[in-house]
């Protein structure tokens, strides 16, 4: 069955996913960091959807949906529309390529360093075919 | 006409005489600058029997059309001449801050003709150009050669572009360096320098650019300096680099290790512009008008060479000079192989890529000690390496054959053609076909010979597309890449020609409203890409004017083979599937590789259609 896009069961499924995934386990073995993903408000999101991510040697230690911004304080934060972030979880928009069309936004939060998430944009790549895969009900 | 000065500098050197002759203001409107403008140039000036080292050989540097204006990250400047490494058509391009000060010197270009009996350099200021004696340079690196000049000419702010010994030794992948560790790096062009005994050309100028609307010009500057400095890519590359490539080089495969033999070496984390950043970095120094800003400066006080204030290597570089030959380097040991290639001035690029070829040579038993002079080229041997760059620096010993490039010591050895990893006799750039397949057709099909700046391919698949073109990241292993790589080098050629940097991300509507600013033109966005593909279309017909054909597109067989651990995943360019359609949407003829008479003329080349005979 379809997991709603945004919900808590589908970050479950995504943290699942993320552990079973030996191409992001090689991809990220070293990587150490976590981030807030931002769907914004607009269209059928009437709320901004918050979505923490914590991304540990090539494991997701923890995904979860927040409602407080303040629960966290994370290294990177990721904002795009819904429509965005839909056509980067199906790989219809590299995540890069979003990020320099400013079509998304990187934020490095209080912690974070453009120099360190560069290193791993293969991982990055890794994540999406794990959105990709997964069986989603989209808001519109 | 606006926007150019009208005049070109020619240097006659087998006389001495240094005159003006007119802008050529057909050339101009059709080729706009730099190295669209230059082979233009070039095309009436060179044919098959040309010796690339003759006097009949002309090396012609032009300015990029926005150079020196407030244009944000418009400093690139180029150069042609008939290439002494692949014996056809060379060009180069370059940043820093040479173009914007030769046409602030009041030139659209300049043109090196014969050859000069004893060593000389020109210099440039506000408009004046008078011939000097480089008999006390002659000898000097090219660091010492530019501050030599400046102290001789009691200003700091002169440019100069100058060679090393390496093109005096006329070596021929010699470069010409400027603003200290910038190059105009490929084809040979500062061997093609030496070869009339020009040391260098010193500019200085002051001149009020001839610019039509200088108030609406800069209107338009200004909101695409904003667009430059808040992009995505502009902080990637001010804060890592070209070598923040490193890391995804080794996620992806596309860093050459081991001659093409091996998996991207992990080890090059260790020198990549990540790790600048993170632990060397002092400052940035950036090219004329650029808030990128993406040269590094960087302090280094471990390892066996302390640098106390020194430049960090660009990605080409790192990966030419290291994991080409297996090498795992620290920070210190990076930085002064690229001080020493700089310092002599050659392409590190052909150079860490023929002596990649020699460590090949050498791990399968061709070549031995008794061939390098006692160098144990083994893989991973920086010490070997050192002495090896040294050598080809002064063409002296082993090194004076690896200094020939791959395709030559192909040809020494007895070895398979395809074996020397080049196209068309210039070396291929560390972005590996096999990670990015649409590289493949771009090294095929550079009118130079393997260039990975004439097409996106690698930057497109890797995510920093050009929407607005219909450029956007697809499968890098995909096969359907006529298209891109067509459009992408269409792109390249116009934007070279204008002198904008890859890494601006000017939106095109901006390019046009600066151009017709600065210009007395009325062009627009179709324009523009009809006077890229011109541009490119121009290069490939001079190509074969000297002699290129179909057989010349062609990948080497060495990089054809599959690599299956690390990034690549055993994968390899389908070229027999791209290459026919390529060739059908350039309009090329599938026996000699010349661009059809109807797609020549229809983009205004009447005359070279002719020149050619193309059907």
């Amino acid at each position: 069955m379809a997991a709603k896009f945004g919900t808590q069961e589908w970050y479950d499924i995504y943290k699942e996913e993320i552990n079973n995934s030996k191409a992001y386990e090689e991809a990220a073995k070293t990587w150490e960091g976590d981030f807030y993903f931002i769907t914004k408000k607009g269209g059928p999101v009437k709320e901004p959807i918050v979505g923490y991510v914590d991304l540990w040697h090539g494991k997701c230690r923890k995904a979860e949906v927040v409602t407080d911004m303040k629960k966290y304080n994370p290294e990177f934060i990721i904002e795009a529309p819904y429509a965005i972030w839909k056509r980067i979880c199906l790989k219809q928009l590299d995540s890069t390529q979003a990020l320099i069309t400013k079509q998304s936004k990187l934020m490095t939060g209080s912690r974070g360093t453009m120099a360190k998430i560069m290193r791993y944009t293969k991982a990055a790549n890794e994540l999406t075919n794990i959105t990709a895969r997964i069986d989603t009900e989209w808001l519109d | 006409m606006d926007g150019y000065w009208g005049k070109i500098l020619v240097a006659d050197l087998g006389t001495g005489r240094l005159f003006d002759e007119p802008l050529n203001e057909k050339y101009a409107r059709d080729f706009l600058g730099s190295t669209g403008l230059a082979a233009r140039y070039l095309y009436d000036l060179v044919d098959e029997k040309t010796d690339p080292l003759g006097p009949e050989n002309p090396l012609i540097l032009m300015p990029g059309l926005l150079n020196g204006t407030s244009g944000p990250s418009v400093s690139r400047w180029g150069g042609a001449a008939k290439s002494p490494l692949t014996g056809h058509y060379g060009d180069a391009n370059a940043g820093a801050l040479f173009g914007a000060e030769l046409k602030r010197a009041g030139y659209d270009g300049i043109i090196l003709k014969g050859q000069s009996t004893t060593p000389v350099y020109i210099y440039v200021k506000d408009g004046v150009a008078t011939l000097k004696d480089a008999g006390g340079l002659w000898g000097k690196d090219t660091y010492k050669t530019q501050e030599a000049i400046k102290k001789e000419c009691k200003d700091k702010r002169t440019q100069i572009a100058c060679i090393g010994s390496a093109s005096e030794n006329l070596v021929p992948y010699g470069n010409i360096m400027s603003e200290y560790g910038h190059s105009l790096g490929r084809a040979g062009l500062g061997c093609v320098m030496g070869s009339k005994q020009v040391k260098a050309i010193a500019c200085r100028g002051r001149m009020k650019l001839p610019m039509q609307d200088s108030e609406r010009f800069r209107k338009f500057a200004r909101k695409a300096m904003k667009e430059v400095k808040e992009a995505f890519l502009s902080q990637w590359m001010h804060e890592g680099g070209t070598a923040s490539w490193v890391d995804s080089a080794i996620s992806y495969g596309d860093g050459p290790t081991k001659y093409y033999t091996a998996p991207t070496m992990a080890e090059a984390t260790k020198i990549s512009g990540v790790t600048m950043a993170e632990k060397y970095e002092t400052g940035h120094t950036a090219c004329f008008g650029c808030p990128i800003r993406c040269r590094k400066v960087l302090r280094i006080q471990e390892g066996k060479y302390k640098y106390e204030s020194v430049e960090g290597p660009e990605y080409e570089t790192v990966i030419a000079l290291g994991a080409m030959m297996g090498l795992d380097l620290d920070m210190s040991s990076i930085v002064y192989l690229n001080e020493l290639c700089n310092g002599y001035g050659f392409d590190t690029i052909s150079g860490g890529a023929s002596a990649g070829y020699a460590f090949y040579l050498y791990d399968m038993g061709i070549i031995s000690d008794k061939d390098t002079g006692g160098l144990k080229l083994t893989w991973g041997n920086v010490d070997a390496a050192i002495a090896l760059l040294d050598l080809i620096g002064k063409k002296e010993g082993f090194g004076a054959i690896v200094a020939e490039g791959t395709k030559r010591m192909a040809r020494r050895y007895g070895r398979p053609a395809g074996e020397a990893v080049q196209t068309k006799g210039l070396e291929i750039p560390m972005h590996d076909p096999r990670a990015y397949h649409s590289m493949g057709l771009a090294y095929a099909t550079s009118p130079r010979g393997a260039d990975h700046n004439k097409s996106d391919g690698y930057q497109v698949d890797g995510g920093v597309g050009h929407p607005d073109l219909g450029l956007n990241a697809d499968d890098r292993w995909g096969d359907k890449k006529a298209a891109m790589v067509e459009k992408s080098q269409n792109y390249r050629a116009l934007t070279d020609s204008i002198g904008i940097c890859h890494f601006a991300m000017i939106p095109f509507t901006l390019i046009v409203d600066m151009i017709n600013a600065y210009t007395d033109w009325d062009t627009d966005i179709d324009q523009l890409l009809k006077a890229g593909e011109r541009v490119f279309q121009l290069q490939r017909a001079l190509s074969c004017k000297l002699g290129i054909t179909s057989k010349d597109d062609v990948l080497p067989e060495l990089i054809m083979r599959p690599i299956q651990e690390g990034g690549q995943e055993g994968h390899v360019p389908n070229m027999e599937k791209m290459l026919p359609e390529y060739y059908a949407l350039r309009d090329w003829d599938s026996a000699t590789g010349k661009p059809s008479k109807e797609r020549l003329e229809g983009l205004g080349m009447s005359e070279i259609a002719a020149s050619i005979d193309a059907k």
